[in-house]
């Protein structure tokens, strides 16, 4: 196939080359030179430029009507996206008209000043009054543009007093939600005492951490009562990696000293009623307080119905506020979300596809790994009264504490101990000890 | 060989080898950028096209991607890989942003004008600059075979952000793709700055007789600050990749912090993946000049030599050149807006990135004043630039959104971010490039390129153009985040994907139409018609030298320069140019 293609290719380069050798002959033949613009081909050009110019003006005109300034994402369901939006168009207004002015500027002085047989160019080398005055408008216009934004900027990134705080936690590839509960305050957290299942964010107590302590040290000594016991029979190389292992919960376990000194009462019992969730619901009306953060590679939150956007970069905490003021359950009844979405659904259902209903959803935005396109959470904007029935029921399974395993369900703390160690085993040790 | 032989300078016999391959005259070392960025730039193109297609019916088997890019790249149903995705979008951004447009139009126009157009036998240093060269051939090299490795090419963005780039666990690319990606640019930016410190050095040493600063063409004023910026901010990105280097293969933690990947925590601590990004951006904006300014100062030297008339404002175009080579070194946090930058110096990053704004518009306006009242020739080189014009308004004008960080919130990192830079790089930029060889193209081969040919190749290449990127703003605004292998996943973006298919449509007929180029130029070559020595009736130096130049470019004594570049349709003269060379009247006082 590939063969096949490539002689094709070439056929066609030769009978290309062939055809432009007549053509060179045949104008050498009338003795043209190639440097001159024939009137032929300046007319040509001519009219393309004139042509190109309508067909741009027509076409960016059309696309504007028909999509917008923020095609198929509705109004904004946030309360300073309003502002982004008008902000926007303000700004489209000032570049169309700046587009309209220079493009037919350009193009029609193209095309009205091309070459004539005997015409000489008029010698205008340079005017102060001119460039001073393409220098003093956009400098006017733009303050404008940046006194506008600013303000907006500024409105938008500070922070509200008393909102309530949310943390949204990113990792290949999903998002994880933690409510601050009653104090509205999150626990600290680490990203050393992380564990898949029990603790995905990593919060940290010193209930936690001393329960960490104590499974990894009894680890190591099991792992070196196995190295006393079965050293001379094991393989050279997985006696080094027990060996790096013992060395590694070693380092680990000595880790976890300045957590330790950081925690107080306080910070314990901010963490201990954090709930931890795979949903995002918010409630009308009310100014959220994100947290994000971020476990291994930068992530971008984006919420695209709220005008939102902020990185989550591992290391550090980065923050953005905003407040809902459209539920789920209203945009779903607006007739635009309604007819594009009733249209969308036809359109997949034709293709052999789920329907779909309107949802707000959280995307990221900062590529992160081979299923960056697909990292999404559902956003549920509700009413106080729906969100209260939500939270009671995840409040019930879903604290920190019952997650990780250290709840005061369980009774003693010889279980605890049991219960972490069992699942660090898993965390900290990937393969068999040995087979 | 008459015309090769002159009185002074360095000249000697040369055997094949000296004079095609290990070449110390600037006018070959030219053509071995050219010819090496257009292979290079072929590979991109080709790219493009197939992660095009990916994103325009992404469920869809196609030929072209197995016969381009092989079995590895494909999954078993023969769909492309999603971190194969992402490797092409890198490799294609690379390659376009720094082999392209950076060693290609700097490493082709700076070598061959500097020289020709200041009146000096050659770059200063002969030796330095084929070492540039060969630095250039090498990191292309190594960046075409990276993407053959088994394990693929880098996969995290041109701009190469951490922690992705230096987690193998995070993505497969990040293993030996990475490392040659580092290694390739760590030659490639000492290719540029050997190149830099040459063109600097040749600018201001050897200017001929008369040549003031002032008489300059601006090409080379383009030229010089673009080089500026190299030798600025090229070292920066040294030192940003070196630190990325060693934290991918040393353990050192200048990036990393707080990881856990993999089923384990890292022990990198106390690294910032932001600092990457400060010192990336530092020399990230710059660059984007470093491709613009060249590609605007051949526009200069083409729009006024095919109006017949002056450049509008020559000291005007001066300054701007001078002011965006100044600010463009205080705004590179607009591309930082989002990372939880303190809000306030995010403030005054939008104030600094809105000044260029000003500088630009002068620009504008003084091509498009420089067009009036002309006696315009569409050559294709003029076409191509009246092109640039227009697309570096469109271009400079969305960048208002971009620049202002409250619009930049809902749109960074979106399509409407890739339609903005295409605009202004793969469009104005890339015009500026073929309006480059169009005109030159006499001066580097002593033919002339068919004219017809290149009137097709502009008029597709404008249409394919526009048709790609600006439809492409809307599927940014709708929220469509850049580097999604698919949208597949998110019914709200079913909204913008017959756009996304029409854009594809566009795409591959601009990518097809770059067929009539390099076919016309390689033709051209071989079977062009000879040129005269001034073919476009140009006051500029490099059209006082024979069509034969050898090495050392003037036969005689180096030509003496008596007035400025631009005396179009002067009325104190009979023809509608007036070379460099010409002495002044009686009573004429020079520009
Ligand atoms: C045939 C013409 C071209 C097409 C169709 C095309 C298309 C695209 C598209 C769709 C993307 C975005 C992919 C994504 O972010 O998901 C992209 C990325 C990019 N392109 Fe192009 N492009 C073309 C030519 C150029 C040129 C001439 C340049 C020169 C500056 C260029 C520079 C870049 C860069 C820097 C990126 C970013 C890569 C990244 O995200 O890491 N492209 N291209
Ligand atoms: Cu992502
Ligand atoms: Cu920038």
């Amino acid at each position: 196939m590939k063969f096949i293609i490539i002689i094709v290719i070439v056929l066609v380069i030769i009978a290309a080359a062939q055809l432009m050798k007549v053509y060179e002959l045949s104008s050498r033949l009338r003795n043209k030179d190639e440097a001159d613009v024939t009137p032929a081909e300046t007319k040509f050009n001519a009219g393309m430029l004139l042509l190109f110019y309508i067909a741009l003006m027509i076409s960016s005109t059309w696309l504007f009507f028909h999509y917008g300034a923020r095609p198929g994402l509705g109004a904004s369901a946030s309360e300073y996206g309003v502002d982004i939006d008008f902000l926007y168009d303000v700004n489209w207004l000032i570049i169309l008209i700046v587009f309209y002015i220079t493009q037919s500027l350009l193009f029609l002085f193209a095309f009205k000043y091309q070459q004539k047989k005997g015409r000489k160019a008029v010698f205008f080398a340079h005017s102060t009054k001119l460039e001073l005055l393409w220098t003093i408008i956009p400098a006017v216009v733009l303050a404008g543009i940046i006194i506008g934004g600013l303000s907006v900027w500024n409105k938008i990134t500070t922070p509200k007093e008393n909102a309530t705080v949310i943390e949204i936690y990113a990792q290949q590839f999903g998002w994880t939600v933690r409510y601050a509960g009653e104090d509205n305050t999150l626990g600290n957290s680490d990203f050393k005492v992380i564990h898949e299942t029990t603790n995905p964010l990593g919060v940290v107590t010193t209930k936690l951490i001393n329960a960490k302590e104590k499974a990894w040290t009894r680890e190591i000594d099991s792992l070196t009562v196995y190295l006393d016991e079965n050293g001379d029979l094991t393989p050279d190389a997985t006696v080094d990696e027990i060996e790096d292992k013992i060395e590694r919960l070693g380092r680990q376990i000595r880790r976890l000293d300045p957590l330790r000194k950081s925690q107080t009462a306080e910070t314990n019992a901010a963490a201990t009623d954090d709930v931890i969730v795979k949903e995002l619901h918010l409630v009308k009306g009310v100014d959220y307080e994100f947290k994000f953060r971020s476990r291994d590679v930068i992530h971008s939150a984006l919420f695209p119905h709220f005008r939102a956007q902020m990185n989550c970069v591992p290391g550090m905490t980065t923050r953005f506020s905003f407040k809902p003021i459209i539920t789920t359950a209203e945009m779903r009844a607006m007739p635009d979300v309604a007819k594009q979405y009733k249209e969308i659904s036809e359109n997949r259902v034709a293709e052999g596809r789920e329907p779909v209903e309107f949802d707000y959803l959280l995307l990221c935005n900062k590529i992160c790994g081979s299923s960056h396109y697909n990292m999404q959470i559902k956003i549920v904007v509700e009413t106080q009264e729906e969100f209260d029935v939500w939270y009671a029921k995840q409040s019930e399974s879903k604290t920190f504490e019952m997650l990780a395993g250290l709840g005061t369900t369980v009774a003693n703390e010889e279980s605890i101990d049991t219960n972490v160690a069992a699942i660090d085993t898993v965390n900290v040790i990937t393969e068999p000890v040995a087979q | 060989m008459g015309a090769h032989t002159h009185e002074e300078g360095h000249h000697h016999h040369e055997s094949f080898i000296t004079k095609y391959i290990f070449s110390q005259d600037h006018k070959m070392i030219s053509k071995q950028f050219l010819l090496t960025a257009m292979f290079m730039g072929i590979i991109a193109v080709i790219l493009s096209v197939l992660f095009r297609l990916q994103i325009a019916w992404p469920n869809e088997q196609f030929e072209a991607m197995k016969f381009f890019l092989g079995d590895s790249y494909l999954t078993s149903e023969g769909l492309l890989k999603p971190d194969r995705y992402l490797a092409i979008v890198t490799i294609h951004g690379t390659i376009m942003v720094f082999f392209v447009l950076t060693g290609g139009l700097s490493g082709t126009f700076s070598n061959l004008l500097i020289p020709l157009q200041v009146g000096a036998r050659d770059m200063a240093s002969g030796f330095l600059n084929m070492l540039s060269f060969w630095l250039f051939l090498l990191s292309s090299i190594i960046m075409t075979y990276s993407l053959m490795v088994e394990s693929g090419p880098a996969s995290s963005g041109w701009t190469v952000y951490p922690p992705l780039s230096i987690l193998e666990q995070a993505i497969p690319g990040s293993g030996l793709g990475m490392t040659l990606w580092l290694l390739s640019m760590t030659l490639f930016i000492a290719s540029s700055l050997l190149g830099a410190l040459n063109y600097i050095v040749t600018i201001i040493n050897l200017r001929t007789i008369g040549m003031k600063m002032t008489r300059l063409p601006l090409t080379i004023w383009a030229f010089f600050v673009t080089a500026i910026l190299g030798v600025l901010s090229f070292p920066v990105l040294v030192s940003a990749v070196l630190l990325l280097l060693m934290d991918k293969t040393f353990g050192t933690s200048f990036y990393l912090s707080d990881i856990f990947i993999g089923g384990e925590a890292l022990d990198a601590s106390g690294g910032s993946p932001i600092l990457y990004q400060h010192l990336f951006w530092f020399l990230g904006h710059p660059e984007v000049y470093i491709v613009l300014l060249p590609a605007l100062g051949i526009t200069s030297e083409i729009v006024s030599t095919n109006s017949r008339k002056p450049i509008f404002g020559y000291r005007a175009m001066i300054g701007s050149i001078l002011a965006i080579g100044f600010l463009s070194f205080i705004v590179w946090g607009h591309h930082m807006f989002i990372t939880g930058m303190n809000p306030f110096i995010g403030g005054i990053f939008v104030f600094t990135t809105l000044l260029i704004a000003i500088p630009s518009a002068v620009k504008a306006f003084n091509y498009i004043t420089t067009l009036w009242k002309g006696n315009i020739r569409y050559t294709p080189a003029m076409l191509f630039s009246i092109g640039l014009v227009s697309t570096f308004i469109t271009g400079g004008l969305t960048g208002i959104i971009l620049a202002d960080a409250t619009l930049d919130i809902p749109v960074h990192d979106t399509y409407f971010v890739v339609a903005h830079f295409h605009i202004v790089m793969g469009l104005s930029a890339i015009f500026g490039m073929f309006a480059g060889v169009y005109h030159w193209f006499p001066k580097m081969y002593g033919k002339m390129m068919n004219k017809k040919l290149g009137y097709a190749h502009f008029w597709l290449t404008l249409i394919g153009g526009y048709g790609v990127f600006f439809p492409m703003h809307f599927v940014g605004l709708a929220g469509a985040p850049r580097r999604y292998y698919a949208n597949t996943e998110f019914a709200f973006l079913d909204h913008v994907q017959d756009l996304n298919e029409v854009i594809t449509i566009f795409a591959i007929i601009g990518g097809l139409a770059q067929i009539l180029f390099f076919y016309n130029f390689f033709y051209s070559i071989y079977n062009g018609r000879k040129t005269t020595q001034n073919p476009w009736k140009s006051n500029t130096l490099e059209w006082t030298t024979p069509v034969e130049m050898g090495h050392g470019n003037w036969p005689g004594a180096l030509p003496v320069v008596h007035r400025w570049p631009y005396d179009y349709s002067n009325p104190e003269h009979e023809e509608d140019f007036v070379p460099q060379t010409t002495p002044l009247k009686e009573g004429e006082h020079s520009h």
